[in-house]
């Protein structure tokens, strides 16, 4: 008899195995218990019913149409002291939207003002410019946009087709936006576009006067979007966005140059490549007593890798001389000194959220062929609000005193940055 | 002989009590004609039809969440974004989605723009571009997931919401299977385990999702997500429930991240369904060409009043 109340327990508890995955899944039909307060009785749920009751949105406060933003901004120096090297605070007021039924139009006015304290105090005056201001109509398939704003050419920021915007180069990667008529063609998945530039800016040193010439710019993208990848074709007349200094009459120079292009990025398994390749003509350069031009070419290859929140991108980037001769020289403060044949710029950057909260920060590495360059840039960003940011980053480079980036060596920046936007 | 006998047959009676024991778990199984796979299909037809020719404006509420009143609400100040998107369905039985979202609100990020292509077919990867004003250029956007437990997708305009939540179709992709049937907050639902085929797993931060499925209405009530560990990680939870033009659809979706207690709130405040959207205005040129882009949301909205 106990063998069979023993058979019995067994079989029961054979018969609950069977059925137990679904007495336990029975709790999958109660509500979680996350919700505890005198409104937990779901019984009584509807259809009209909320579990998360938020804020309203104030959409009509006064001057919505007004976008307002202060920005104060300071840098030191760690290695002289922590001297003071910037204090400015920047005021933007701006306005953006439809003018007429096919029209749209956008206008940003920056105020600065350079604090003693700032590096460009004394050369620098504060003023107020427009850092944004274009008029837009679209019609059919067209579109033209007249005003200051910028164009995107090319796959990688800083490569070799990203030769429109001038930037304030590899410490201050900030593009600046010009004065530009362009017209777009928008096809089935493709697009032609056109862009002329009457005065192109020019970055020059102030220690050298830069021979005036009023040159202009033009170029022409022809993209192409496709399921996993685009495409886009380039060609256009440029000027350099940094003046090169004549060695033989010290004076600098911005002369155009022809340029043909291709970037493409394409997905593979979640990566995210990028490629650009231009070949530059007539580009102007210094040998042994005489100023040249010679043809170069550029190209980068890029892997973005996004992981939630997290973001990768190397890069290599390359310059070749195509008519090489040894004697090419590169231009510095203190001298010239031997040009590469062919430079490489290999770039590693990593940008993250800090956990779940508002901070996120970012790392970036760009090394020179030969180690001529070593720049490290490190950032941290709080996002206190929707309206107001605070970024603080540190920059250090290393460099070889003989080399082109000499005058970046030693070079320590601490940057503290914050924003206000209404 | 008769001891054996006994035995054998009380042995038997065990067994048709074991057997009854589980067929009357499994007797809940029965009570729907529909396999798992059937009401998934319905579901997305469902879910297919709130997207198809939609113009909506939503208000995207993000913050760290606490319990008051028997309300969750949030526990510190909230993100709050006003966004417009317009979306249709496309391509071989209209199973596919091209869809735009539009940034109004806060004013530091309005204009930011974001381009979808949803495709059913589970070798093509979906699409995604994003316009970055300040660099005049469009941005397409891949994410890779990785095997990591804490990988996710790319979250969309920095909310708890992520671009594989928003996904339709792939059914291909998943295995499911019904775990339970019976009422849940006063509906008949269905929990349906859906478990990422291993060519999807790759690409998914979720392990494994069970879906609350009212199965008279056809819409998802509720979905809890995993992480490849089996570790509960997220929640949806639809509110207000409501029959617009013949399609039920919540008018409010909860994101619960339930490691980091955020939550990502989306209220529908304007939905409008069999709007006139033309499928060339769901291409890049709505990021990149700012005229185009506010003349054919005019015409929404005027289509929408």
């Amino acid at each position: 008899m106990a063998k069979l109340i023993n058979k019995l327990i067994i079989y029961i508890f054979v018969g609950l195995a069977f059925s137990s995955f679904v007495l336990a899944d029975n709790s999958l039909l109660d509500d979680d218990a996350l919700f505890e307060g005198p409104d937990k009785d779901f019984d009584s749920w509807t259809d009209d019913a909320d579990l998360f009751e938020g804020d309203e949105i104030n959409s009509t406060g006064p001057f919505a149409w007004l976008n307002i933003g202060v920005t104060q901004k300071w840098g030191f120096n760690p290695v002289n002291d922590w001297s003071t090297t910037k204090e400015r605070t920047e005021l933007t007021f701006g306005t953006t939207g439809s003018i007429s039924d096919t029209g749209y139009g956008e206008l940003e006015f920056k105020a600065t003002k350079y604090w003693p304290s700032d590096s460009y105090h004394l050369t620098k005056s504060s003023d107020i410019d427009i850092e944004r201001a274009f008029f837009q109509h679209s019609f059919d398939h067209w579109s033209a946009k007249l005003g200051r704003y910028t164009i995107g050419w090319g796959e990688l920021e800083g490569g070799a087709l990203d030769v429109v915007n001038p930037s304030g180069g590899l410490t201050d990667p900030s593009i600046t936006s010009q004065w530009l008529m362009s017209a777009t063609r928008y096809g089935d998945r493709s697009d032609i576009s056109v862009f002329y530039n009457p005065n192109p800016s020019i970055t020059n040193s102030t220690l050298v006067t830069l021979k005036d010439e009023r040159h202009r710019e033009f170029g022409l993208r022809y993209g192409l979007n496709r399921e996993g990848g685009d495409m886009a074709f380039y060609a256009g007349q440029l000027t350099p966005n940094n003046a090169v200094k004549n060695l033989t009459d010290g004076l600098a120079y911005a002369s155009p140059y022809d340029l043909l292009g291709f970037g493409m990025n394409k997905v593979l398994n979640g990566y995210l490549l990028k490629f650009d390749i231009a070949y530059k003509r007539n580009f102007q350069h210094n040998r042994l007593g005489q100023f040249v031009t010679a043809d170069r070419v550029d190209w980068d290859l890029a892997v973005d890798i996004m992981e939630g929140d997290r973001q990768w991108l190397f890069s290599i980037n390359s310059q070749y001389w195509l008519d090489f001769f040894n004697d090419y020289l590169t231009p510095t403060l203190l001298g010239s000194v031997s040009s590469e044949k062919n430079s490489m710029t290999y770039m590693a950057n990593v940008s993250d959220k800090i956990g779940e909260t508002d901070w996120s920060w970012n790392l970036s590495n760009i090394v020179v062929t030969n180690n001529d360059l070593l720049l490290i840039t490190a950032g941290l960003n709080w996002d206190i609000s929707d309206n107001l940011n605070a970024k603080l980053s540190a920059t250090k480079a290393n460099a070889k005193l003989d080399r082109a980036f000499s005058l970046l060596d030693d070079y320590q920046r601490v940057n503290l940055e914050v924003k206000f936007q209404y | 002989m008769n001891r054996l006998l006994l035995n054998a047959n009380y042995s038997l009676l065990f067994v048709l009590i074991s057997a009854f024991l589980s067929l009357s778990s499994f007797q809940v199984y029965a009570e729907t004609d529909l396999s798992a796979r059937e009401i998934m299909e319905k579901q997305d037809e469902e879910r297919r039809k709130s997207t198809d020719s939609a113009f909506t404006r939503m208000k995207l509420t993000t913050c760290k969440y606490g319990i008051s009143g028997g309300k969750v609400k949030c526990a510190e100040k909230a993100r709050i974004k006003l966004v417009e998107s317009a979306q249709i369905n496309t391509g071989e039985n209209n199973k596919d989605t091209k869809s735009i979202a539009i940034i109004l609100q806060p004013s530091s990020e309005k204009g930011i723009g974001m381009l979808s292509y949803s495709y059913d077919d589970s070798d093509r990867d979906n699409e995604t571009w994003l316009y970055l004003s300040a660099l005049g250029k469009v941005k397409r956007i891949s994410v890779r997931n990785s095997d990591d437990e804490e990988t996710e997708s790319a979250s969309i305009f920095g909310t708890e919401m992520t671009t594989e939540d928003q996904e339709t179709g792939k059914l291909d992709d998943y295995t499911y299977e019904i775990l339970d049937q019976g009422k849940f907050r006063g509906r008949e639902v269905v929990v349906i385990e859906s478990t990422p085929k291993p060519h999807r797993l790759s690409k998914s931060s979720y392990g494994k999702t069970l879906s609350w499925i009212d199965t008279e209405r056809f819409i998802t009530l509720k979905v809890q997500m995993f992480d490849k560990y089996n570790n509960p990680i997220k929640k949806l939870e639809v509110g207000k429930v409501e029959k617009i033009n013949d399609v039920w659809m919540g008018r409010s979706l909860t994101f619960f991240n339930t490691v980091s207690n955020r939550l990502t709130n989306m209220k529908l405040e304007a939905i409008n369904f069999d709007i006139d959207i033309k499928e060339d205005f769901l291409t890049q040129r709505a990021l990149t060409d700012q005229a185009f882009r506010e003349k054919f949301l005019k015409d929404l909205r005027k289509q929408a009043k």
